[in-house]
C-alpha cells in the first residue's frame, strides 16, 4: 500500500509535468517562439504568475515544517503564513515593478547598482548560498515524505525527490514551473480539503464528534492555548514575533519569489496576482496546520510521534487509496514547485551575476546558451543540494534561521531604494549584522534580553535598521536612492522621445 | 492569548480576515505607489530605456 501510494504520488507530478512539457512544445512550434528559459518571454498570465508567486514560498517549509511546528505552537503557526502575505505585498508593490521598469532580473544585480561591485560580490555569494541551502531543505522535505511511506532510506529518497525536482524545471524552465504550478494549486486544494472531511468522517466513525472532538482533545488536555491566534505569552514571545519578522522581511530577499513575479505581462497585473497570491498561499497553510494538529488528537496517527509524520498516517489510513496518492502527490508537489523554482533562481543568479560580467567567453549570450548553462547549474545545484540535505535539524527553525541573514539585505535595498545608497553603510551594516547573527547563534547571549529561542530576526532588524539608517545619513559620498534617479533619468528620456515621436510619457 | 480559533473552521475564518485585512492594505498602496502609463504595456512594448547608474 506504502509503495503503491508512493509511487503514484510520484506518477501524479510526472504526469502532471510531462503533459505540461508536450502543451509548451506544441504551442511553441505553432507560434515559432525563441526559448526564454529564465522568464518565460515575460508573457505570463497574472493568474499562473500567482500560483508560482504562492507555491514558491509554499515548501517544504509548510508540509514537513508546520505539521510539526503545529504540536508545539498549536494554531499560533498559522503566522508564519500571513507573514508571506506581507511578502507578496512588498514584491508586487516595491520589489518587481521596480525591477520590471529597470530591466534588472536578480536581486545581487540591483544591490551592485545601489551600493558598488565590493557588494555585489558579497550579495551574490550571499543567494547563492541561500538559494542551495533551500534547495537542500525541500530535498530534505521530499526525503521526509517519500522516505516515510517506504523502505527507501532516506538518502535513496533524496535522490529520487531530486530527480523529480530537476525535472520540473529541466525541461522547459520558467514557462514550465509556472503552468505546473497553476495545476498543482488547484489540484493541492481540492485534494487537501477533501482530506479534512475525510479526517472528520474516520473520527465520527471511530465514536467520536468529528472535527468537534479534536478540538476537545486540547481543551480537556489543558493545551487550549493552542487553539487562540497567539498561542500563550510563551509561544507569542519565542516562536511568533521572532518567525513573522523573520518571514515578512526576508523572503522578499528571494531570488525565487521575485524571478516568479517577473515573467507577468505588464505591471498592472502584478496587483491581480498579488490579491490572488495572498489567500492562495496562506489558506494553505490552515488546511495543513490543522491536518497536523488533528494527528495529535488521533491515536494512531500521534504514535508516530510527529505532526509530519502523523500527516503521513492520516492520509494513508483515513482516505480512500486513490485520495492518499493524491494528497502524497500534492505534497510532493508542493516541496518540487519550490525545489524547482529554487534552483531555477540561484542557477539564474550564477549565469547573470558571475558567468556574464566576468567571463569573456559567456559575457554575451543567446537564449540558447543561456539555457544550457541555467540547465548545466540547475543539474549542479540540485546534486549537490541532494547530498548536503540529511545533514540539516529541524525544517522550520532551519528556514527561520537561514533566511534572517537576509534582513539586513532586505533593510540596505528599502534604504537604497527609497533614500540613499551609501557603499560604505551597505557593507558595514550587512557584515556587522552576518557576524551578530552567528554569534547570537552559537552562544546563549540572546537569553540575556529574554529573546532566546528563534528571535535572530528581531535583533537582525533592530541592528541593520539602525546601523543602516545612521551610517548612510553620516556618509557624504552617498548618492541619492535608485527611485530618485531613475525618475529623474527617465523624465528627460521621456522628454527626449515625446519631441522625437509625440510617443507615451511619465506622469 | 488572542481569539479562540476552533479547527478548521474558526482557524478558517480568523485567517480569511487577515488575509482580507493584507488585500487591503495592498489596495492601499497600489493606489499610492507610483505608476506610469507603460504599466499597461508588455515587456517587449515598453520603449527600451537603460538606466545609468551614475
Amino acid at each position: 500500500m506504502s509503495w503503491l501510494v508512493t509511487i503514484g504520488g510520484l506518477l501524479y507530478n510526472v504526469v502532471i509535468i510531462l503533459i505540461v512539457y508536450a502543451c509548451i512544445k506544441v504551442s511553441a512550434k505553432r507560434k515559432g517562439v525563441s526559448e526564454d528559459f529564465i522568464l518565460s518571454g515575460r508573457n505570463v498570465p497574472w493568474y499562473a504568475v500567482a500560483a508560482t508567486i504562492a507555491l514558491t514560498s509554499l515548501g517544504g517549509g509548510h508540509i514537513n515544517g508546520l505539521t510539526a511546528q503545529g504540536w508545539n505552537t498549536g494554531v499560533a503557526t498559522i503566522w508564519f503564513c500571513l507573514a508571506h502575505g506581507v511578502v507578496f505585498i512588498i514584491l508586487c508593490r516595491f520589489m518587481a515593478p521596480w525591477f520590471i521598469r529597470m530591466r534588472i532580473v536578480t536581486i545581487p544585480d540591483m544591490l551592485g547598482k545601489m551600493f558598488g561591485p565590493f557588494f555585489l560580490a558579497i550579495a551574490v555569494g550571499c543567494f547563492v548560498a541561500a538559494g542551495w541551502s533551500t534547495v537542500s531543505l525541500e530535498t530534505q522535505g521530499l526525503a521526509v515524505v517519500v522516505a516515510g511511506m517506504t523502505h527507501l532510506t532516506p538518502t535513496q529518497a533524496s535522490i529520487v525527490g531530486g530527480i523529480i525536482g530537476v525535472l520540473y524545471v529541466f525541461l522547459a524552465g520558467m514557462k514550465e514551473v509556472q503552468w505546473v504550478n497553476l495545476i498543482n494549486a488547484i489540484l493541492m486544494y481540492v485534494v487537501c480539503i477533501l482530506v479534512l472531511v475525510f479526517i472528520s468522517v474516520y473520527v465520527t466513525n471511530q465514536g467520536g464528534a468529528g472535527w468537534k472532538t479534536i478540538n476537545d482533545y486540547f481543551i480537556t488536555e489543558g493545551q487550549r492555548n493552542l487553539l487562540t491566534a497567539f498561542g500563550s505569552g510563551e509561544i507569542l514571545r519565542t516562536y511568533v514575533i521572532g518567525t513573522f519578522l523573520a518571514m515578512a522581511l526576508s523572503m522578499n530577499m528571494s531570488q525565487g519569489n521575485l524571478q516568479s513575479a517577473l515573467p507577468i505581462k505588464n505591471i498592472n497585473q502584478l496587483n491581480k496576482a498579488c490579491y490572488a497570491a495572498i489567500p492562495a498561499n496562506i489558506m494553505f497553510g490552515v488546511i495543513i496546520i490543522s491536518m497536523g494538529m488533528a494527528a495529535k488528537a488521533i491515536p494512531g496517527a500521534a504514535a508516530t510521534g510527529g505532526g509530519n509524520t502523523g500527516v503521513i498516517w492520516l492520509a494513508m489510513n483515513v482516505c480512500p487509496a486513490w485520495l492518499s496518492i493524491c494528497v502524497i502527490g500534492a505534497f510532493l508537489a508542493a516541496i518540487l514547485s519550490s525545489f524547482a523554482m529554487l534552483s531555477l533562481a540561484t542557477a539564474t543568479v550564477l549565469v547573470k551575476d558571475i558567468q556574464t560580467p566576468f567571463f569573456t567567453k559567456t559575457r554575451s549570450m543567446t537564449l540558447k546558451q543561456e539555457a544550457f548553462w541555467v540547465r548545466f547549474w540547475i543539474i549542479v545545484i540540485a546534486v549537490t543540494g541532494v547530498w548536503v540535505a540529511l545533514g540539516v535539524p529541524n525544517i522550520n527553525l532551519a528556514m527561520t534561521w537561514r533566511v534572517t541573514f537576509e534582513i539586513p539585505l532586505f533593510i540596505m535595498m528599502m534604504i537604497g531604494l527609497l533614500w540613499k545608497c551609501s557603499s560604505m553603510a551597505g557593507i558595514v551594516t550587512v557584515l556587522f549584522c552576518w557576524i551578530l547573527n552567528c554569534v547570537l547563534t552559537f552562544t546563549g547571549w540572546a537569553a540575556l534580553v529574554h529573546l532566546e529561542g528563534n528571535n535572530y530576526s528581531i535583533f537582525m532588524l533592530v541592528f541593520s535598521l539602525l546601523l543602516g539608517v545612521i551610517l548612510t545619513a553620516i556618509d557624504k559620498k552617498a548618492k541619492p536612492g535608485i527611485l530618485k534617479r531613475f525618475r529623474a533619468q527617465k523624465i528627460e528620456f521621456d522628454r527626449r522621445r515625446s519631441i522625437s515621436t509625440g510617443g507615451v510619457t511619465a506622469k | 492569548m488572542g481569539p479562540f480559533c476552533s479547527l478548521p473552521w474558526g482557524f478558517a475564518i480568523f485567517t480569511a480576515i487577515v488575509c482580507l485585512i493584507e488585500c487591503l492594505v495592498a489596495a492601499i498602496l497600489w493606489k499610492t505607489m507610483y505608476h506610469d502609463e507603460e504599466d499597461s504595456l508588455s515587456f517587449d512594448e515598453r520603449p527600451y530605456f537603460e538606466f545609468k547608474n551614475d
